[in-house]
């Protein structure tokens, strides 16, 4: 061959290389334009007080109707709006629908949100928040770290007319209105307040809204646009409007109620509805775990196009959204078992929709299984916008519970339609669902008046294989909380009790590991650090009822550096480590190794010492200083190790004496064994001093103790400063008591310690020049976290730490304790940790450092060891330091966040001359006498607590006012003003607002007086209500 | 009686008595820790607490020193004012007005403070003004001078002199505005008595009316100052309030700052 052919040759291989190429991408493409879409989420608010798929499920198993009479809390006024006639104008012919009666309720705190903007916010906006947030918590997901991520957002929404009746917009409201009802604001206002960066979108297709969303979401995710996808539907109707229009189109039921395909079909019932689920592409659920409780096969979304009448159903176009969604599905007819309708009740729509359902599922399958058709609508009425996704919601109920629900109302089926013209069937009563040889499957239509339709097919979840049980190494798993609020937090606590009683086939540490790695971490804490299931529901109960335990931690989330602190000599103790080491492998190991270090440079191995018999000589050896400093740094070393298998490392680090040893091993100064080697041999050499010397604590400032110093240098030093007025002096013996007796004389006291010899004083000095031999023959690191020297009491720098003179002048030199508290409290650190046997350092930092601190020991003297661990890690997780915990391999089910709820709803009659004190009330009755009456002569009218109710929330509405919109989130009645920023002149703002308004002469004090929006409430109470006894 | 021997003990001062800008700032410093600032005796009589500004140090000495009791920036003034002249420091009254919640300043005669003047320079003593402010005499000098993280200047503006304070990473704020004239007690008399009443009270004034109980000090590096129940301690260059709803936690508080807990 010549190379021309070769080229060809090699032209023609590369052709088909890339060809095969291409077509492995095409079909890659194909398969992942088709990969199925999980529901790993669903969370709904819907008529007859749904708050939960599980509510539902019970609804639709009691078969109940939760149809209503009209809302009377949102201003429309009731009687008058009703008129049987439907032509009367400006009335409704009805005066029944499906309503979420709390549609006003919300937790504006939760999300930040100032009381005043939740007011201007449409209530379905807040219904989505609320509903987002519960939806992650379902799916297992923590919301906090979905910030950042790819998540999208897809809103149905159709109603914008939330305070549109407003004849005068209050100032306080004018700059949040736009935002307030913007439908696009739905779906915006979720992406910000979680902080969703994948798409966010609102659409409005009206009553095929939801179902287009959740086309649009699986789209989405097949595109890999996002990765996880909110789609969902609301609808809150804030004015009649819609029942009055309809009633002129004569399309309502006059009592209000859906009768799907029945004969007795006379109109559509309006109602309302907040319906979510959450998204996932199938393989990424699986892989992270998440519950599959369905799978949306496939969906399609077309238009009537130039059909009969802009609003008018079209059948052709129902069959041939049908068909698209099945070829999406790559499924047949026949392999559908359940179609959930529209089927809105009406006497046009529902033959059209129910012929076109014949005409696509109805054909081509044997008598034996014919499809079975309903519509939730007969329950809960037509909620619209939130229809479709409700109908999803319902359809992987049924699929997971294998019951095809009745639909009610059904007399007969409709005579309108040809039902032998396929076999499809009306669930009249509930069946069981059908034996299939494949996973269940059923589909969910919804059409929009707009003339946009929509269907949706889902299946059952496939099997999954048993998951691995989880390692019964960490069954001792504690059980974190956190909320919001305290308030929260205890009612999260009484909803954990009541569900672990209720589910004891879930184990503790099954329950800990979803408890850790399901919820997000707020800044209220509490972790119940009981062992076994008793003690845990015990904690649980006590944090509910607001009592206190010790094995329930509680706390508030705070910033600041964590310093683990080293204990020195004194805090030894017989068995020290002996539990840890039973219990901890990750202990025990760490010990093992420091032991087989050190015991090859002790006489005796450290253990036997250890674990001496009290009382024994060789019990005593561990007060031997040749022993009791190795066997320290054994303890603290494992016991670090430990922690750090908890996945708690330190910012910082700093001992005390011997411990900053310990401290620098751990900083990475010294490998063990030359970490080994110097504390033998600091601990050999001072055992062997001969003069046993003194030490003497002093509570007397330093200053004071230097000045009697004087002349006395060489016999007697000042070994340690540990407090402002702790002092510790060291040296020959005579001399010290001396010097301690003439303190005692002038008033201070002191305190003998029990020490072998006199450490940090001249009597080291013999020791020195050997201790430096042995310090220079080891390997010196820069330290990987900071350190802070004990002799400089300031981080360790140059020669500090890394140099063979560092340790010789430690030996000798003054403990510089409180300089190096005072540097790590500058350095940052507001949580202190003790690495040792007890807590005397823990007691150093109380006394050396105020203000937003906590010093915990690892280990206290009189506790079990392991105990102690636990409540030491618990303490800093309240302070926000979380140990690390496995994630439970299987998706635990838990309860959800307990939203703290106020009532914001926008009358359309504001009270102008009180308008401030307008917005807080319930609605303002509307005699006209009501809007000359003052703010205070309308108080004394109620009850004293309701007065007390009132009072906050004008004095919570004036402070958010006062301090702009963002800060408010914290806002309740035991709030301090100036813990949230308040200035003097917020402060004198406000109380010009109160005088103002309650008609007052309050001094500018006012709030300094009375820091607290309760404590503000009850001495304007005091000063209002109160009236003179003489 | 007035004694400096006894006064020195009490601020637990054993250093140098001459008359040096070391001695002055370290008994400044000192008096402030040791001598509270408390108007629980006197916050009921409203504008009637200028009755007894001449009452001589004698009076005040009996209840600042003698009984430990903590006073108002008129008693704080005077004794501290004797202490500095019995040293052979040069000193004398001022007055000020003190800067309100709304930027304003008050009335020139709003606060009693002094100043001594050392080699040539001027410097302000203050030790009975509640605060939050220096704890240690600041020269009056654009220069800027830093004490416990915040810095305090004392600028020019109309005529008159306004002593500025900046916490770390903030602005410059007015404390009060003063002049180094020399006052006489017998001013303030006349407010007690009527004779000189400024129709218009500003923030201190009102506060002085209102009756709330204003407790403060100085330590080491930082002053403590408890107004109703707004706790504020500014130290490394921060305000830091709290809010002290609960009774038991401000009774300690309360206790705290007047040195009652040791």
């Amino acid at each position: 061959m010549n190379t021309d052919d070769n080229a060809v040759v090699e032209a023609l291989r590369a052709s088909l290389t890339e060809n095969e190429r291409l077509k492995r991408e095409l079909a890659a493409t194909a398969d992942s334009l088709r990969e199925p879409v999980a529901i790993v989420g669903m969370a709904c608010r819907l008529p007859g007080g749904v708050r939960s798929p599980e509510d539902l499920w019970t609804l639709l198993d009691e078969g109940r109707d939760a149809i209503t009479g009209f809302p009377e809390d949102r201003g429309w006024d009731v009687e008058a709006l009703y008129d049987p006639d439907p032509d009367a104008h400006g009335r409704s012919y009805t005066r029944e629908g499906g309503f979420l009666h709390d549609a006003g309720e919300f937790d504006a705190r939760f999300f930040g949100i100032s009381p005043r903007e939740a007011l201007s916010m449409d209530p379905q906006q807040r219904l989505f928040l609320e509903t987002a947030w519960e939806v992650l918590e379902r799916a297992g997901l923590d919301a906090g770290a979905l910030r950042g991520s790819r998540t999208g957002v897809f809103a149905g929404v159709m109603y914008h007319d939330y305070g549109t009746g407003l004849t005068e917009v209050p100032e306080e409201l004018e700059g949040f209105q736009g935002a307030g009802v913007a439908g696009s604001l739905v779906s915006g206002r979720v992406s910000y307040h979680l902080g969703l960066e994948g798409p966010s979108v609102t659409v409005d297709t009206a009553c095929s809204s939801s179902l287009v969303a959740l086309h649009l979401a699986a789209q989405s995710l097949r595109a890999g646009e996002c990765d996880l996808a909110l789609a969902g539907g609301v609808a809150v109707m804030a004015t009649p409007s819609t029942f009055v229009e309809f009633s002129r189109q004569r399309g309502l039921s006059p009592d209000g109620r859906c009768k799907a395909f029945a004969a007795g079909a006379d109109g559509t019932g309006w109602s309302e509805g907040m319906s979510l689920l959450l998204l996932e592409r199938l393989s990424d659920a699986r892989r992270a775990g998440h519950p599959v409780l369905a799978v949306v096969r496939g969906s399609a979304v077309n238009s009537d196009g130039a059909s009969n009448g802009l609003t008018a159903p079209n059948g052709p176009s129902q069959e041939r959204v049908i068909r698209q969604a099945l070829a999406a599905a790559r499924l047949t007819p026949a392999e559908v078992d359940l179609v959930e309708a529209h089927g809105t009740g009406t006497r046009l729509g529902d033959p059209i929709e129910a012929q076109a359902v014949i005409n696509t599922y109805g054909k081509s399958r044997d008598a034996g299984h014919p499809l079975w058709l309903g519509s939730l609508k007969s329950n809960i009425g037509h909620a619209q916008a939130a229809a479709g996704a409700a109908g999803v919601i319902k359809a992987v109920l049924a699929l997971g519970h294998g019951v095809l629900p009745r639909t009610l109302h059904v007399d007969e089926p409709t005579p309108h339609v040809d039902w032998s013209a396929g076999t499809v069937r009306l669930l009249g009563e509930a069946r069981p669902w059908p034996v299939v040889d494949r996973p269940r499957r059923a589909a969910v239509s919804a059409f929009g008046v707009s003339g946009t339709n929509a269907h949706v097919v889902i299946e059952q979840a496939p099997d999954l294989p048993e998951a691995e049980p989880p390692e019964a190494a960490d069954s001792d798993v504690p059980w974190v909380l956190s909320a919001r609020t305290p308030t929260a937090l205890a009612e999260r606590a009484r909803q954990l009790a009541v569900y672990a009683e209720a589910h004891p086939e879930l184990d503790t540490a099954a329950l800990g590991r979803a408890l850790a790695t399901t919820r997000a971490a707020m800044e209220h804490r509490a972790v119940l650090i009981g062992v076994g299931r008793d003690q845990l529901l015990d904690g649980a109960r006590t944090l509910a009822a607001g009592e206190t335990s010790p094995l329930v931690v509680t706390g508030r989330a705070t910033g600041g550096q964590l310093a683990f602190l080293f204990s020195g000599q004194g805090s030894q103790r017989l068995g020290m480590g002996r539990e840890l080491r039973a219990r901890h492998p990750e202990f025990a190991e760490a010990f093992d190794a420091v032991c087989a270090e050190l015991d090859a440079r002790l006489p005796r191995p450290l253990r036997q010492v250890l674990d001496a018999e009290p009382g024994t000589a060789e019990a005593r050896l561990l007060d031997r200083t040749e022993f009791t400093q190795p066997a320290l740094f054994a303890f603290e070393v494992a016991l670090a190790r430990l922690l750090a298998s908890r996945g708690i490392e330190p910012d910082v680090v700093a001992g005390h004496s011997v411990g900053e040893i310990a401290a620098a091993h751990l900083a990475g100064v010294l490998s063990l064994g030359d970490a080994a080697a110097l504390v033998t041999a600091r601990a050999g050499l001072m055992q062997a001093l001969s003069a046993p010397g003194a030490m003497v604590a002093v509570r007397a400032e330093e200053d004071e103790v230097t000045a009697l110093l004087s002349g006395h240098e060489h016999e007697v030093s000042i070994a340690a400063v540990n407090g402002p007025e702790a002092v510790v002096l060291s040296g020959v013996e005579e001399r010290v008591l001396e010097i301690t007796g003439a303190l005692r004389a002038v008033g201070h006291r002191t305190k003998r310690l029990k020490v072998s010899h006199a450490f940090h004083s001249p009597l080291m000095e013999p020791m020195l020049a050997e201790f430096e031999r042995v310090a220079r023959g080891l390997r010196y690191e820069r330290p990987r976290i900071p350190v802070v020297s004990n002799v400089s009491g300031k981080l360790a720098e140059g020669d500090d730490l890394v140099t063979a003179g560092y340790w010789v002048r430690h030996v000798r030199a003054t403990v510089r304790f409180r300089d190096s508290l005072r540097t790590l409290r500058a350095e940052g650190v507001r949580t202190f940790l003790e690495v040792g046997p007890g807590d005397t350092l823990t007691a150093m930092v109380h006394e050396n450092v105020s203000g937003d601190t906590e010093a915990v020991p690892a280990v206290r003297r009189d506790r079990e060891e392991s105990l102690s661990v636990r409540a030491a890690l618990a303490a800093l997780q309240v302070r926000g330091r979380a140990p690390a915990v496995a994630p439970h391999p299987r998706h635990v089910p838990l309860p959800t966040y307990p939203f703290e709820h106020k009532r914001y709803w926008l009358e359309r009659t504001i009270v102008p001359q009180n308008d401030t004190a307008a917005l807080v009330e319930d609605p303002a009755p509307d005699r006209p006498a009501e809007e000359t009456r003052t703010f205070v002569e309308r108080l004394a009218e109620r009850p004293a607590e309701e007065r007390r109710k009132e009072l906050i929330a004008l004095i919570v509405d004036l402070a958010a006012t006062a301090l702009g919109h963002d800060t408010t989130d914290e806002f309740d009645e035991e709030t301090g003003f100036f813990d949230l920023g308040f200035s003097s002149l917020t402060a004198v703002e406000v109380r010009n607002k109160v005088n103002e308004i309650c008609g007052t002469d309050a001094n500018p004090m006012l709030l300094f007086d009375h820091p607290t929006p309760g404590m503000l409430a009850d001495h304007l109470e005091e000063l209002l209500f109160t009236t003179p006894t003489h | 009686m007035f004694d400096v021997d006894t006064y020195l003990k009490h601020l637990g001062y054993t250093g140098s008595l001459e008359p040096t800008p070391g001695t002055l700032r370290e008994l400044h410093k000192r008096h402030m820790m040791y001598v509270p600032f408390d108007n629980s005796r006197n916050a009921a009589k409203g504008l009637a607490i200028w009755d007894d500004v001449d009452a001589g140090a004698d009076y005040f000495f009996q209840a600042l020193i003698t009984e430990g009791r903590g006073g108002i920036c008129h008693e704080h003034c005077g004794l501290f004012r004797t202490l500095l002249a019995e040293l052979g420091f040069d000193v004398r009254v001022i007055s000020s007005g003190v800067r309100g919640a709304g930027d304003e300043f008050g009335p020139d005669l709003e606060h009693m403070l002094a100043a001594v003047r050392l080699d040539g320079e001027d410097w302000l003593v203050d030790v009975g003004f509640a605060g939050p402010s220096f704890t240690e005499p600041v020269r009056v000098s654009e220069d800027v001078q830093r004490q416990n993280g915040f810095d305090y200047r004392v600028v020019e503006d109309g005529g008159r002199l306004v002593l500025q304070r900046r916490p770390a990473g903030r602005d410059w704020q007015a404390v009060y505005r003063f002049t180094l004239q020399e006052r006489d007690l017998s001013e303030w008399k006349a407010i007690a008595s009527g004779d000189n009443d400024d129709p218009y009270w500003h923030w201190a004034g009102e506060m002085i009316r209102a009756g709330t109980l204003i407790y403060g000090r100085a330590y080491e590096t930082g002053q403590l100052l408890l107004v109703g129940r707004r706790y504020l301690r500014a130290e490394d260059g921060t305000d830091q309030a709290r809010v002290l709803a609960k009774t038991a936690e401000y009774e300690s508080v309360v206790r705290h700052v007047l040195r009652q807990d040791a």
